[in-house]
């Protein structure tokens, strides 16, 4: 809705550009008719402005596919791809490259066994090697920004071998341009 | 009636002109050769001074801060309180504070227990803005610097990160853990402060535009810089000590490395080139050579190198997993934090010796980071759901607790000497 008015707003003044260009070259053209003329609304009068418009202009593909952007996960003080992930991440890059506009921010994640500052290299190490995963599957490198947040995130914050297991891991945010 | 050759030295000394003979005369006590002994200094209630102006008991003030700089050992009075001078000597105190306050202006001295003789007093007024638990604090410092000849570190600050439940964010606070104070009020996420070399700044990293940032947060003014962005990580920045270059980790070549940034020209130079993970940079107190931490010959481990990226050596050679270096005030130590089958623990190793000792017993403790006299190292301890920061003394590992209040403590750094 929005996109719509301000494209329309876009040709016009493009119009208008084009029509002031053609005026010191062509000689003076008829003057148009006026617009019609806006029905004066008087004060009082019941009006109906449009709402704005809130949607976000990227929309998050995450919704439709959450059962393909599926979290991979690791072994304790690890970051390569395990052969448990190697078919998650197959089936990711199959939807990444079949819509080349969307753009992936992989998170990498850690326990909280290790120590805090080295789990931040850890989990950058992680969301970089899935990252690479992904892109000897085909995927432009240009579409991957990665994060990292250490043991920050914890998804299960029980201290159990289960937990810890679950925390390990790299997630996708995934963005496309609203059509 | 024993009166030690020590309390004799002070006694005569002071003497001579009190607080002022020292300075004259170098300290009063030879601290190098007392080193394994702490003054018994009697700590009194002091009913009359308003423990809610200071913000806890004065006396509990006075004795963190007299513990703190190592050289006294508090003697408090418990359930039958000490009438007299000599109640106090039959208790074991060598020495004696008093304390009094009228209209905010705090008027102290020490006592020698054994003559009698007042050590040393001064008046802290009120009215320059400070409060008056900072006067107490001033008081401590002067006690430590008038028997001792070394200074104290009463007036000495923390920063760390305090995550009160809904994520960590960087905070400062006195180094007996009160007065807690927020660096940014951001609700980011907030990691790794350091402060810069002479206490000014303050260097950390914060997710407050979506990624890992670091940023350099100028303590006077109340303004921040961010200093990198790059694409990937951004993390673990220190300042060098002459405050222009910061040595920190980036991924944006496809692994975390070190690198350093010249601060006014913006130029950033690579120090590791390693397909393993790189972390936790730290320079040297000359300034010549930083401590980092490498997985390149498997498990994380301490290394050094020259400060342009050259003459990498391994530090560590025990254990599996050694991780967040700090280096002692003159350079010649390490403190580390060193996975053992008990947990983590701290340790230190001795640049020449290559000596290992182990600092703490209990496990679970963090990031440690040495005191401006490099006498105790100051840590973070996870047990029973909390984490909180505990200061241990390196030649008797005396161990004070610094935070009590509500959420985790983590990553502490402790200011150098104002």
């Amino acid at each position: 809705m929005y996109h719509r008015n301000l494209m329309t707003g876009v040709l016009l003044l493009g119009a208008l550009v084009f029509a002031a260009g053609c005026g010191s070259t062509a000689p003076a053209p008829a003057p148009e008719p006026d617009p019609t003329p806006v029905e004066p609304v008087e004060v009082g009068e019941v009006v109906e402005p449009p709402v704005r418009d809130t949607t976000p202009v990227y929309v998050d593909p995450m919704v439709a596919h959450k059962d393909v952007f599926r979290a991979v996960h690791f072994e304790f003080n690890k970051y390569r791809i395990t052969a448990e992930s190697k078919p998650i991440l197959e089936a990711i890059a199959g939807l990444l490259k079949a819509n080349p506009n969307w753009k992936v921010l992989v998170e990498g994640h850690c326990d909280e066994r290790g120590t805090n500052e080295y789990n931040l290299g850890l989990g950058e190490q992680r969301a970089l090697s899935t990252k690479r995963y992904l892109v000897s599957l085909g995927v432009a490198e240009s579409r991957f920004q990665t994060i990292s947040y250490g043991e920050e995130r914890p998804v299960d914050r029980a201290a159990t071998e289960a937990a810890w297991a679950k925390n390990r891991r790299a997630e996708f945010r995934v963005e496309a341009p609203r059509s | 009636m024993r009166v030690s050759p020590l309390l004799i030295r002070i006694a005569l000394v002071l003497q001579l002109g009190a607080a002022a003979a020292w300075a004259q005369s170098g300290p009063i006590i030879d601290v190098q050769k007392e080193a394994d002994r702490r003054i018994a200094v009697g700590i009194d209630k002091y009913p009359l001074i308003s423990a809610e102006e200071v913000g806890s008991p004065p006396g509990d003030v006075l004795a963190f801060d007299l513990e703190l700089s190592g050289w006294f050992q508090a003697v408090r009075p418990g359930m039958l309180p000490p009438r007299t001078i000599n109640d106090w000597q039959r208790r074991g105190a060598e020495v004696l504070i008093e304390m009094e306050t009228e209209r905010g202006s705090l008027t102290a001295s020490v006592r020698d227990v054994g003559t009698g003789d007042i050590l040393f007093s001064r008046s802290y007024p009120a009215g320059r803005g400070d409060r008056l638990r900072d006067r107490v604090h001033a008081f401590a410092d002067d006690v430590v610097l008038s028997l001792t000849g070394e200074r104290g570190l009463a007036a000495t600050r923390v920063l760390c990160e305090w995550d009160p439940g809904d994520g960590k964010r960087i905070v400062t606070m006195g180094i007996d853990g009160y007065g807690l104070r927020e660096l940014t009020g951001d609700t980011a996420l907030e990691l790794c402060p350091r402060w810069s070399p002479d206490g000014t700044r303050a260097c950390y990293t914060s997710y407050q535009d979506r990624y890992p940032d670091v940023y350099v947060h100028d303590l006077v003014v109340g303004s921040r810089q961010k200093v990198a962005a790059y694409e990937g990580l951004n993390a673990q920045g220190d300042l060098s000590p002459d405050g222009t270059q910061l040595v920190l980790v980036l991924s944006w070549d496809g692994d975390p490395d070190i690198y350093s940034k010249d601060l006014t020209s913006g130029s950033i130079r690579r120090l590791t080139r390693d397909s393993g993970t790189e972390a936790s940079p730290c320079w040297s107190p000359d300034g010549k050579r930083v401590a980092f931490v490498s997985d390149r010959s498997g498990g994380p481990q301490i290394y050094v190198m020259d400060a342009d990226g050259t003459g990498s050596q391994r530090v560590t050679v025990r254990g599996s997993y050694n991780t967040a270096p700090d280096w002692s005030p003159d350079g010649t130590q390490i403190a580390y934090c060193a996975l053992q089958s008990n947990g983590f623990q701290i340790q230190v190793i001795d640049l020449e010796s290559r000596q290992t000792t182990t600092v703490t017993e209990l496990g679970g403790c963090e990031d440690p980071c040495f005191s401006p006299d490099g006498r105790s190292i100051l840590y973070s301890r996870k047990a029973g759901g909390r984490t909180d920061l505990f200061i241990t003394s390196l030649n008797e590992r005396r161990t004070l607790r610094v935070t009590r209040g509500s959420g985790l403590y983590t990553a502490p750094d402790w200011s150098p000497l104002p």
